[in-house]
């Protein structure tokens, strides 16, 4: 048995035993070991003394765990001999072994052959080995059981010295295997007890020395275990516990009464005090020894809890009475063990008055004892409870308390302290907030809004407002569910609760039952800054916004009216200030509306300067002033503008709109239609005037005429003849005195301003003829082939200028209609045109004279275009503008009438209701434009 | 001579045009017989009856269409040619279908004394044909 065995106390009397008792049977073994060795050398002559004895023997041997082998030293170790008792402990016959039937070796347990050979072996080989001993080892009964055997086996040799061989004994130790193994289980068990146990166990003998200690007591004491076993206790004790601890232990070895428990210090081996608890008991070895078994707890640790617990008690009673609120903490029977200063003055009873009082003399309706119990267990299982009583006074008043409890351990009792505030202010408060929400509610529910109110969970703890209604909801509705659930929907009421949930202001637009509301929604904190839930509030907008559309529309609307109208209108405010700016006066003055708006008017259109009175006077008269035709002189020119300005009334908005057209085109146009008056008068005129002038005319020319013939000396007219001679002359004469004199000159002047004169007349004539309604369809480009070879014979008519020099480039479009006309005044037009052309270009001395003559249809207007350009002299503007005017020439005196191009004018624009315009630039050429309508209109 | 000689009646109420045309035609050759109204005029075809007349329409008293309209049932084998300072005188489309009377008016002043001379020549000719 190893050393540590022997200390395990509270089985070594029973191992003691044991011991005793094995040690006693082995005595017993070899004893009748002897006896027999005895019988086998004993003299034959004592033989019946022996046999007896020997039988006697055999009974107590055939009676006892014992059997006696003899073997011989062959394979096998066949048995030559055995007692009887094999039977009752192996179960086999004597003879099944003695026949050979059975060899030793097969009942021995196979495990253990090779082990007991080795041993046989082992001792065998050592000379003078007489005996020996086999470790315990297993034999097999004839069933088959295991039994565990000792033995005891020696050596026969001959006179050689060669073993022939082996007796011995062999003794049955199963029962004390097993006693021996459970004694080793509980011994195991035992030692597992102590050595794990918490405490330090220790066992003190009688000498006050240490017999043993675990590894606890060692680790208490802070000395490795050699120091402390065989140590005594007082050695380990501080000064004031040796004499305390010594007493106890010698009382109670004594028998005397000593505590069970008490506490002293030890001296750690590194001088450290440490405070311990102990608990002793005498126990009695097996010798009847009186022993201290001791338990020792190391409690510093407890103590100085203990003793932080005491002085958190005190604090907590210094913090109760520092409590606002009153404090009582009673005992499960109700008495009151502690007060504080603020219950005193709430109820008006002294602190020791309160301290002989239960909770039934200050709330006579509190529950009774048992429920206290209660109370207290449902408060330590960590439940909250709060009530509202009513305390009584020592004036016999009351007050309303709410009462807040908690279940507290004071001095170890089970205590119930109740914290009481005085809540009178807090009723009046409540009652006064009930009456203000009854009157926001009120408020609420006859404006159109929506208020709502939302937990930190964005459940509905609120849902009030008129507006509810257009929602489809009735007040209260949503209480109680959830705004992400009922609104899983729509995301932008999620995105924003979630935004106030997380503590941000916000608002938004939504729609719901095809309303939309503007919503606010203010995140509710509490003292902690922490976010408790959301108020809404919404306000519903599907109105406003409706109108505003309808503003916005109708504003567009408006301004597009006011941007598309070909009139500059510009608004002024009484101070003469721009309101309005249309795209009109933008694209005129180049000033964008936003620039102007706020502008004075002057300033943005210096032209109106003398319009500021007339705008105020139409303001304060509200009448509409206008200004027709009004000049307006431009780089290039005069413009004229009609100016109307119209007081605005409406709204209180004062102001104007002043209203400028560009009239120039029209201006244009009824000086050409009075031109037109004009010439239609001059025509009208001229057809009476025309016979008048013609007759006189015919009279002069026609004389004239006859005149050149009859003196004309190559026209032998008899009569003529006869009236020279009878004048007593010649024809030929009188030729050569009219030729020296210049008649036929003078003849020829007469003639040919006759001619002049007769042209005038046609000319203006054809203001007044009347259409010879030949109207028919004629394709532009064969007119303008005509008229150009017309144009070219001139040449020999006037000699003026040579036509054909000019070159001649044709674009003519091929898909050209023909155009419903009278051709010959067309071709007249154009015959004019291309004369002056011609003229002009001639006078100029155009090094290359050229005609562009174009022909286009224009689809969208239907008409059809022609285009005489030249690459002449031009025009400069102010010659451009006049050039249709009637009697307008730039040819020199007596070369043109100055009525072609106005009577090409006229032919154009009013005979067949075409347009005829020139464009020209100085140096550069003429192009002169006529359009035709393709449905002809003519009158 | 006198065969060859051809008749010429003029109508005009202005003397110095009527003159102009006598001188004319006198010059070549012809037989002038001047008239200084309508009436004047066909009061002369019933003693005379020329190869062709001069005709001026505003005449005092009738105007020369009328005195055209008269004339042709007196004389029709007679050539009639109009000369107006009228300039939007038109003949009228009875007088176009008489086969004496010229579509081509002369405007006055006449500038071209031979044209006129000419018209009248061939239509005379055309009546003569008819004639035979």
């Amino acid at each position: 048995m190893r050393d540590e065995n022997k200390t395990r106390f509270q089985l070594i009397n029973e191992l003691q035993e044991m011991r005793q008792r094995l040690s006693d049977l082995e005595q017993h073994n070899i004893q009748e070991n002897e006896a027999w060795k005895t019988y086998l050398i004993s003299d034959i002559r004592q033989r019946k003394q022996v046999e007896k004895a020997r039988d006697e023997a055999f009974k107590i041997i055939n009676s006892s765990p014992l059997v006696v082998f003899v073997w011989r030293n062959e394979e096998g170790w066949p048995v030559e001999f055995v007692t009887d008792s094999i039977e009752n402990i192996f179960g086999y016959k004597p003879d099944e072994l003695l026949s050979g039937k059975v060899s030793y070796d097969q009942i021995v347990h196979p495990d253990d052959l090779a082990g007991v050979g080795a041993e046989v072996a082992a001792f065998s080989a050592e000379e003078n080995r007489e005996e020996f001993v086999h470790e315990p080892y297993r034999l097999l009964t004839k069933e088959g059981k295991v039994r565990w055997i000792e033995d005891r086996t020696y050596i026969r040799r001959d006179d050689s010295g060669k073993i022939t061989h082996y007796q011995g004994i062999v003794l049955d130790i199963t029962d004390r295997k097993i006693a021996e193994e459970s004694l080793r289980e509980s011994e195991e068990k035992f030692r597992l007890y102590v050595e794990k146990s918490h405490d330090g166990v220790i066992v003190v003998g009688a000498d006050q020395r240490f017999e043993y200690a675990n590894s606890e007591l060692i680790r208490i004491l802070g000395y490795p275990l050699d120091e402390v076993i065989g140590q005594q206790f007082s050695y380990f004790l501080d000064e004031e516990s040796k004499e305390l601890v010594v007493d106890y232990y010698i009382r109670r070895q004594k028998g005397e009464e000593v505590p069970l428990r008490y506490e002293f210090n030890i001296i750690r081996k590194n001088g450290e005090k440490r405070n311990v608890e102990i608990r002793a008991a005498i126990i009695k070895d097996s010798k009847g020894h009186p022993k201290t078994i001791a338990h020792l707890l190391d409690i510093t640790e407890r103590k100085i809890a203990e003793e932080s617990l005491r002085e958190s008690e005190h604090r907590f009673r210094t913090v109760c009475e520092g409590l606002p609120g009153g404090v009582f903490a009673h005992d499960l029977d109700n008495k009151f063990l502690m007060v504080n200063e603020a219950a005193c003055r709430n109820t008006g009873w002294s602190r020791e008055e309160l301290l002989t009082m239960s909770v039934k003399d200050i709330d006579p309706e509190s529950p009774p004892r048992e429920d206290s119990e209660r109370l207290w267990h449902s408060l330590t299982a960590g439940e909250s409870v709060t009530i509202q009583v009513n305390h009584l006074r020592k004036d016999g008043s009351q007050y309303p308390a709410e009462l807040h409890f908690n279940a507290v351990t004071l001095e170890g009792r089970p205590v119930i302290l109740g914290i009481a505030f005085d809540i009178t202010e807090r009723r009046q408060a409540e009652e006064a907030l009930q009456k203000s929400v009854a009157q926001l509610q009120a408020i609420y529910n006859t404006l159109p809004v929506i208020v709502w109110s939302l937990d930190e969970e964005g459940v509905f703890t609120l849902s009030e407002g008129k507006e509810l209604a257009s929602a489809g909801l009735q007040p209260g509705q949503t209480v109680g569910m959830s705004c992400f659930e009922l609104y899983k929907d729509n995301p932008v009421i999620i995105e924003k609760t979630n935004m106030a949930l997380s503590g941000e202001f916000c608002e938004y637009e939504s729609k719901l039952m095809g309303n939309i509301y503007h919503s606010f929604l203010t995140p509710i904190f509490d003292e902690y800054n922490a976010v408790r839930g959301v108020n809404g509030l919404a306000v519903n907008i599907t109105e406003k916004r409706r109108v505003e559309e309808e503003l916005r529309h109708l504003r567009n609307y408006l301004s597009n009216i006011i941007n598309s109208m070909p009139s500059v209108l510009v608004g002024v405010d009484t101070d003469g200030r721009v309101t309005q700016w249309n795209k009109t006066v933008e694209q005129m003055t180049g000033i964008s509306a936003d620039t102007a708006r706020g502008q004075t008017l002057v300033g943005m259109l210096p032209q109106m300067a003398l319009e500021v009175e007339i705008i105020r006077k139409s303001i304060r008269t509200r009448q509409v002033m206008r200004e027709e035709k009004r000049p307006r002189p431009l780089e290039d020119g005069i413009c004229y503008e009609d100016v109307t300005i119209y007081p605005l009334v409406t709204n209180g908005v004062e102001g104007a709109v002043i209203r400028i057209d560009d009239v120039t085109e029209r201006v244009h146009l009824e000086e050409m239609m009075v031109q037109s008056e004009k010439m239609l008068s001059v025509g009208g005129l001229a057809a009476g005037m025309a016979h008048e002038i013609n007759n006189p005319l015919a009279g002069i020319m026609q004389t004239a005429d006859v005149m050149a013939s009859r003196l004309g000396g190559n026209l032998q007219i008899p009569t003529s003849r006869r009236a020279a001679e009878a004048a007593g002359t010649t024809l030929i004469a009188i030729e050569n005195f009219m030729n020296a004199r210049g008649i036929p000159r003078m003849l020829d002047t007469i003639r040919e301003s006759g001619k002049r004169v007769a042209a005038i007349v046609n000319n203006m004539l054809s203001f007044a003829r009347k259409v010879d309604a030949t109207v028919s369809s004629h394709a532009f480009d064969e007119l303008l082939d005509k008229t150009l070879e017309l144009a070219a014979t001139d040449y020999d008519l006037k000699k003026q200028y040579d036509f054909k020099r000019i070159e001649i480039l044709r674009e003519y479009a091929e898909d050209l209609p023909t155009v419903p006309c009278e051709g010959a005044k067309i071709q007249q037009v154009l015959l004019n045109i291309l004369r002056n052309g011609a003229q002009a270009m001639q006078e100029a001395g155009t090094e290359i004279p050229r005609f562009m003559v174009r022909t286009r249809f224009e689809k969208e207007r239907q008409m059809v275009r022609m285009e005489i350009e030249d690459n002449g002299p031009g025009m400069d503007e102010a010659t451009r503008k006049r050039v249709f005017e009637p009697f307008f020439t730039t040819k020199p005196a007596g070369v043109g009438t100055g009525l072609g191009l106005s009577v090409s004018y006229f032919i154009i624009t009013e005979n067949h209701k075409g347009e005829m315009a020139v464009e020209s630039r100085p140096g550069i050429g003429a192009k002169f434009i006529i359009r035709l309508p393709i449905k002809g209109e003519i009158d | 001579l006198n065969e060859l000689t051809k008749t010429v009646l003029v109508v005009d109420d202005e003397i110095f045009i009527r003159q102009s045309f006598i001188d004319y035609f006198e010059d070549r050759l012809w037989r002038p017989l001047e008239a200084k109204s309508g009436e004047q005029a066909l009061a002369l075809l019933e003693k005379e009856s020329p190869h062709g007349a001069i005709v001026d329409i505003r005449l005092g008293g009738m105007d020369g269409d009328a005195f055209i309209r008269e004339a042709c049932l007196k004389k029709p084998k007679t050539a009639f040619v109009i000369c107006t300072g009228s300039p939007e005188y038109d003949v009228p489309s009875d007088l176009l279908r008489l086969p004496g009377v010229s579509e081509q008016v002369f405007r006055k002043p006449v500038t071209h004394m031979v044209g006129l001379e000419e018209e009248l020549l061939r239509l005379i000719a055309d009546m003569e044909e008819q004639r035979i």
